[in-house]
């Protein structure tokens, strides 16, 4: 479980240093508008930024497993 | 001789890595929020409902430092409670020293290892309320505590169910400063409460392994903001 985590993070991490017109397809896929969602949701209920984050990171992987 | 010798060194490395301490085993419960019922992440939140049962946590202290942190699950466990554990604000592990107006958590994750320092300013409001945890009286105390991001700032309350018998200002997440152990925590509908104590047992050394990067809360904050804003900007 947290080995697949790690291994989603870490392919993610990589994938935001390159340049754009290289980004895999997976940093536009519908998952990333999610935990953009999700965050926008928490910080206008009062969370703050690492409040929302575990629930936010963890919703994208359980998405991009989907 | 050289097997005796390595022996010696595991057995007295076994000894020295251990010490005499407090252990409370907290569990955890996620009550009903409505408004996350109808947020982005409404089936995320049933189902850290439906499993939080199965996670715990533990306060490993003694009379100068204290040590929080989820318990790893058992062989065999297979319900999956990441959403539980994500939900319960609980992230890695919360280190504190008595006399320190400080709690260091230590997280790794997918911005690096770190420590973070978060500076403990709570002022308590202790009230005559009680009830009885574990066959403790406890009291409770409330708190006003604020948070700040890119919409505004934020008030809400915090309540502990602290135990006076038990002299010691820890708690959950490191949260403290009251005359006696919490056994009870409430952060919005999170609650992590003591169903178990035992006292003067062996524990692994109360400390964090001090390899991370130390940075604020503030700092961390930022970081996260950053990265969400990264998130977003690549999916317009």
């Amino acid at each position: 479980m947290k080995k697949s985590f790690y291994t989603i993070a870490l392919f993610l991490i990589a994938n935001i240093a390159l340049p754009k017109e290289k980004k895999l397809v997976i940093m536009t896929h519908p998952c990333w508008k999610a935990y953009d969602n999700s965050m926008n949701w928490y910080t206008t209920h009062g969370y703050s930024a690492c409040e929302a984050q575990e629930v936010c990171s963890a919703a994208v992987i359980q998405c991009l497993r989907q | 001789m050289n097997k005796k010798l390595l022996l010696l060194l595991l057995f007295s490395h076994f000894c020295f890595s251990q010490e005499k301490g407090n252990k409370v085993v907290y569990n955890l419960v996620v009550g009903e929020d409505k408004e996350l019922d109808n947020s982005p992440v409404a089936d995320y939140f049933n189902e850290a409902k439906k499993n939080a049962k199965y996670i715990t946590f533990s306060l490993d202290y003694n009379d100068d430092s204290m040590l929080f942190y989820e318990n790893k699950k058992m062989n065999g466990d297979n319900n999956d409670t990441t959403f539980s554990s994500a939900f319960s604000g609980v992230e890695g592990k919360y280190y504190k020293e008595k006399k320190s107006n400080f709690v260091l958590k230590e997280v790794n994750n997918k911005f690096g290892r770190l420590i973070i320092k978060t500076v403990d300013n709570i002022n308590w409001t202790v009230t005559k309320e009680t009830k009885i945890i574990q066959d403790y009286l406890c009291y409770k105390a409330t708190a006003v505590v604020s948070t700040k991001n890119q919409k505004g700032k934020f008030k809400r309350t915090i309540m502990a169910w602290f135990c006076p018998k038990i002299p010691v200002s820890f708690g959950p997440k490191g949260y403290g400063g009251l005359p006696g152990l919490i056994m009870e925590f409430q952060d919005r509908n999170i609650v992590i409460g003591a169903i178990k104590i035992d006292f003067n047992v062996n524990l692994k050394k109360i400390e964090l392994t001090k390899k991370g990067k130390l940075i604020t809360e503030q700092e961390y904050n930022k970081l996260i903001e950053n990265f969400a804003k990264k998130m977003k900007d690549e999916n317009k």
